[in-house]
């Protein structure tokens, strides 16, 4: 399918099943380092290692793609280490896919003192203090240099509860960075460039960048500019908007999606492509991703709990070790964090494993269903879950009548803070 | 349990210690743990690590609190390896943390104090048992009233001795007592500081009572003439009980405690080490050369205007050279002298948070242990490497552990794409390169720790092994001659006879 493209491109896309019901579909990602299954989730590993894991650790985890971040790598090592080294796969000795973000994220976030211009993002370096500037040329090339399968374009991003000008003014910034950044990659057929759909919560805007980002013809396209905050039912429309005008032949990417609901609704709206520090630092900070939820390891209920983590996982840590020994060992010894990290890797897999093999036997539906049930035991699920999924035909069995009680109302709330918070920066808060 | 020595040249033997099934060899050591899980590895690299030790060693001072023997007792296991996930091991119960420095003056007639990390703990006889009947140690240091090798007066060390026999033999009386810790085997504890006369009481005495087996408390390298009094001590025991020591671990150590007939160590080392982000390449004095590390906080000023100024190209390629060399000549030398231990020539360790405790600011020095080593390179610029050798030599006593250590958390390193010790077959070194490492350790990423346990605990580990291969071969004696001939260049330290 991607054979027909005239630009260069060192990826094909080819989908092996579509959901008869949903947009959902499952595909063999081809990358010059790894054929990928999609629908994918990429665990971030910033500096060049997931934390605390070794590369034969992630390998057995069936992690096919990981991510590096473009600003910390361009930090340290630098460039010239990492082009001596063989690139961020050499360096790290990773055998499979990996994909740098343009490195413009971390900048608006990481740095109070970010400042964005026509030219590029200019900040201070944490380091020397020293300010920098980091334009759409700059990252290409620095990202070129980490040699990830997969890059992405420098995008003014603008929190998606921005409204007003300011977010038009950055899509359309981005599509003429889109174009320094297609005319910088100097590597375009050993490396993907990927386009950053922005442009808000505004269904015109949203359209406006697609239909000319869409026309420059890179090998990939993601979605940007969400999961900041926006409400949860926004956020479905406009990931469902952009799924439906993108074209079909080519990966799509939801840019900071971690939450196991959302990856599956999303699956259900066409996504190809995740990555978010969700599970890793999660597990960090004590807690285990489960069918049902999560589990707080740290409080004190696990302390003479002998299960292990969830029963039916068949991950390392749930065949050797226990919540109690995981409990006592939380926050003494950075083993449990690896435990940790090593469980919700896997669940994320096993997740996204189920929803391919579920796409390819024409079951996605019946998998959704019976995972939302699993997930929301009392029927009753956040409406916005709801919504999303009915705008793709599954229709979940909640009792709408029951609504109406209040009792319900509070435990729709809660379930709501617990498995689908707003955004990853509300994390750390969750944790007690 | 059943110990048997099957050959001793000297002082020095080798044997097998055989309990449930497992055939431990001597002189050996156990596996460290903290809070019951070994620092950083999870099972799976764990279990990567070749030559992994059959006894894993728990100490009370992590283990009290949490899990703690309400929780042990609450599950349905049968002690606490189980619970921690080695049922494959033989468990071996310390009373106190070897890497924790011991603190003075909390122990009292009837209770010694660990501390946990929710602070002090007392412990009593009675309490020593029901931990016993909990965790269900294999073997089990018994209670013991340890104190620093050094700066005690004599009242103390006879204090310590005295107190320590009277556990033991509380402990006896209450396990005999009990049909549930029948299967513990009990280690006494040879105490007596500095104080040989106390040493010499403290083991005949113990010898005396019914306990499978020693454990050597209160060593120190730090202490002059610790060898002598390990020496004088390990006279005064049976030979037909196995010996083990704590606070002795760096190799020039072990050997020369081997020498003096300790059969067992542990393996708080290579985890010291790993904190303090090095990682060693020993040369042993045959080779004429050694590269070792200082931590410069602890070298007078005008050095560290030395160190910068040796930080060259020069000195740089000059340590390539001395590398390769070994590279080269190590198999040649090795087959010829059929000397096994050089196989193990080059030592790994490598370090974590008790360095920036201690507000080290890690940095290279280089010193050649040997001078000659320079012979034939001798040029202006090689007076420095000397001086501060000699310096170095003067003004600090060496860090025990920086013979055999390259510290890592230097800039050099950074573009260095060679493993940690290009011969060894750890997962580390078959897969990462020290510009790796040095990456993880500048960015406090957790896997710089999770490589570097990896590496040093199988080279630690392999140690251990050619140790006993050399016993076996009749090599014994070169190999310890090439360790203290070496660490004596560098160091005064007792050599043992």
């Amino acid at each position: 399918m991607a054979d027909e493209q005239v630009n260069p491109c060192a990826l094909s896309y080819k989908v092996l099943a579509e959901c008869s019901t949903t947009k959902a579909r499952t595909a063999i990602l081809t990358l010059p380092h790894y054929e990928v299954e999609t629908p994918v989730f990429m665990p971030v590993g910033t500096q060049g290692t997931m934390k605390g894991l070794t590369s034969k650790q992630l390998t057995e985890l069936d992690c096919q793609i990981i991510l590096g971040n473009t600003y910390h790598l361009g930090m340290r090592p630098g460039t010239e280490i990492l082009e001596k080294a063989g690139g961020l796969h050499g360096f790290m000795n990773w055998k499979r896919a990996l994909l740098t973000d343009s490195g413009g994220f971390q900048m608006v976030s990481l740095l109070k003192l970010a400042e964005i211009t026509e030219e590029g993002v200019k900040f201070q370096s944490p380091h020397d203090g020293q300010e920098m500037l980091l334009t759409p040329e700059k990252s290409t090339e620095i990202q070129n240099s980490i040699g990830a399968d997969i890059i992405m374009q420098l995008d003014d991003v603008v929190s998606s509860t921005t409204t007003g000008p300011r977010v038009e003014e950055a899509m359309e910034r981005s599509i003429r960075w889109l174009d320094r950044c297609i005319g910088a990659h100097a590597r375009p057929t050993q490396q993907n460039l990927f386009a950053i759909i922005q442009g808000g919560l505004d269904p015109e805007l949203r359209k406006t960048c697609i239909d000319e980002m869409v026309k420059r013809d890179t090998p990939g396209i993601a979605i940007g500019g969400l999961s900041g905050g926006e409400e949860k039912s926004l956020f479905c429309k406009t990931v469902s908007l952009c799924t439906d005008l993108l074209p079909k032949s080519k990966p799509r990417y939801l840019m900071g999606v971690g939450y196991a609901v959302d990856l599956v609704v999303c699956c259900a709206l066409g996504v190809d492509m995740f990555d978010c520090v969700y599970p890793t630092r999660t597990a960090r900070f004590g807690t285990a991703l489960v069918p049902w939820g999560q589990l707080h390891l740290k409080n004190k209920q696990y302390t003479m709990d002998f299960e292990p983590i969830d029963r039916d996982c068949g991950c390392l840590t749930c065949k050797h070790h226990t919540r109690a020994y995981i409990n006592c060992l939380l926050g003494r010894e950075e083993v449990a964090c690896h435990l940790l990290t090593i469980h919700n890797i896997y669940y994320q897999m096993q997740l996204m494993r189920d929803i391919r093999e579920s796409i390819k036997q024409d079951k996605f539906p019946e998998f959704v269903q019976r995972f939302m049930k699993r997930m929301f035991p009392d029927n009753i699920y956040p409406d916005w879950a709801q919504k999303a999924l009915a705008s793709v035909n599954i229709l979940l069995d909640s009792q709408q009548t029951r609504l109406s009680d209040s009792k319900q109302q509070t435990l729709l709330t809660k379930h709501d803070n617990n498995t689908s918070g707003e955004c990853v920066s509300s994390i750390v808060s969750d944790e007690k | 349990m059943n110990f048997a020595v099957h050959k001793t040249i000297c002082s020095c033997r080798v044997g097998v210690l055989r309990l449930e099934n497992h055939e431990i060899q001597t002189p050996g050591c156990s596996l460290y743990s903290r809070g019951g899980a070994v620092p950083h590895l999870a099972t799976d690299v764990l279990h990567s690590i070749g030559n992994l030790p059959s006894i894993v060693h728990l100490s009370l001072q992590t283990i009290i609190d949490q899990p703690g023997t309400k929780v042990i007792n609450k599950s349905s296991y049968n002690g606490i390896k189980q619970f921690l996930g080695v049922e494959e091991f033989i468990s071996y119960l310390s009373i106190q943390d070897p890497v924790q420095d011991i603190r003075e003056g909390y122990n009292e007639e009837k209770t010694v104090s660990v501390w946990t990390p929710g602070g002090r703990k007392k412990i009593d006889v009675n309490q020593f048992i029901t931990v016993l009947k909990a965790f269900k140690p294999n073997i089990a240091e018994c209670l013991c009233d340890t104190i620093p090798a050094s700066g005690q007066t004599e009242k103390r060390i006879r204090k310590s001795v005295d107190r320590t026999l009277n556990f033991l033999d509380k402990c006896i009386e209450e396990k005999e007592m009990s049909k549930d810790v029948t299967s513990c085997n009990l280690f006494g504890v040879i105490e007596g500081s500095h104080s040989e006369k106390e040493r010499i009481r403290s083991a005949k005495d113990t010898s005396q009572r019914p306990v499978a087996g020693f454990v050597l408390e209160g060593f120190s390298s730090s202490a002059s003439d610790w060898c002598k009094l390990l020496e004088k001590t390990v006279e005064s025991l049976p030979d037909d009980k196995p010996r083990l020591i704590h606070g002795i671990g760096t190799p020039d150590e072990v050997v020369a405690a081997v020498a003096c007939g300790i059969d067992i160590f542990d393996s708080s080392y290579p985890l010291t080490s790993s904190r303090r982000q090095t990682k060693v390449v020993f040369i042993s004095s045959l080779r004429k050369v050694s590269v070792h590390t200082q931590p410069l906080s602890l070298v007078e000023q005008w050095l560290s205007r030395l160190v910068a100024s040796m930080y060259t190209a020069r000195l740089m390629r000059l340590e390539q050279q001395k590398l390769t060399t070994i590279k080269l000549k190590l198999p040649q030398t090795f087959h010829a002298s059929s000397h096994t231990w050089y196989s193990a020539a080059e030592r790994g360790c490598a370090l974590d948070i008790k360095w920036s405790r201690k507000r080290f600011k890690p940095e290279l020095t280089y010193s050649p242990s040997a001078p000659e080593a320079l012979k034939g390179e001798q040029t202006s610029s090689d007076d420095s490497l000397n001086q501060l050798s000699n310096s170095t030599d003067k003004k600090e006593p060496m860090d025990k552990g920086t013979l055999y250590e390259i510290n890592l958390n230097h800039s050099r390193y950074s573009s260095d794409f060679t493993p940690l010790v290009s011969s060894c077959t750890c997962y580390c070194c078959t897969n990462h390169t020290r510009a790796y490492i040095y990456h993880l350790l500048v960015t406090k990423e957790m896997l710089a720790k999770v490589l570097l346990m990896t590496h040093n605990l199988q080279e630690y580990f392999q140690f251990f092994s050619q140790i006993r291969l050399s016993i076996e071969e009749d090599k014994f004696q070169m190999l310890k001659e090439d360790f203290l001939a070496n660490s004596f260049s560098l160091t005064e330290r007792c050599l043992v006879p």
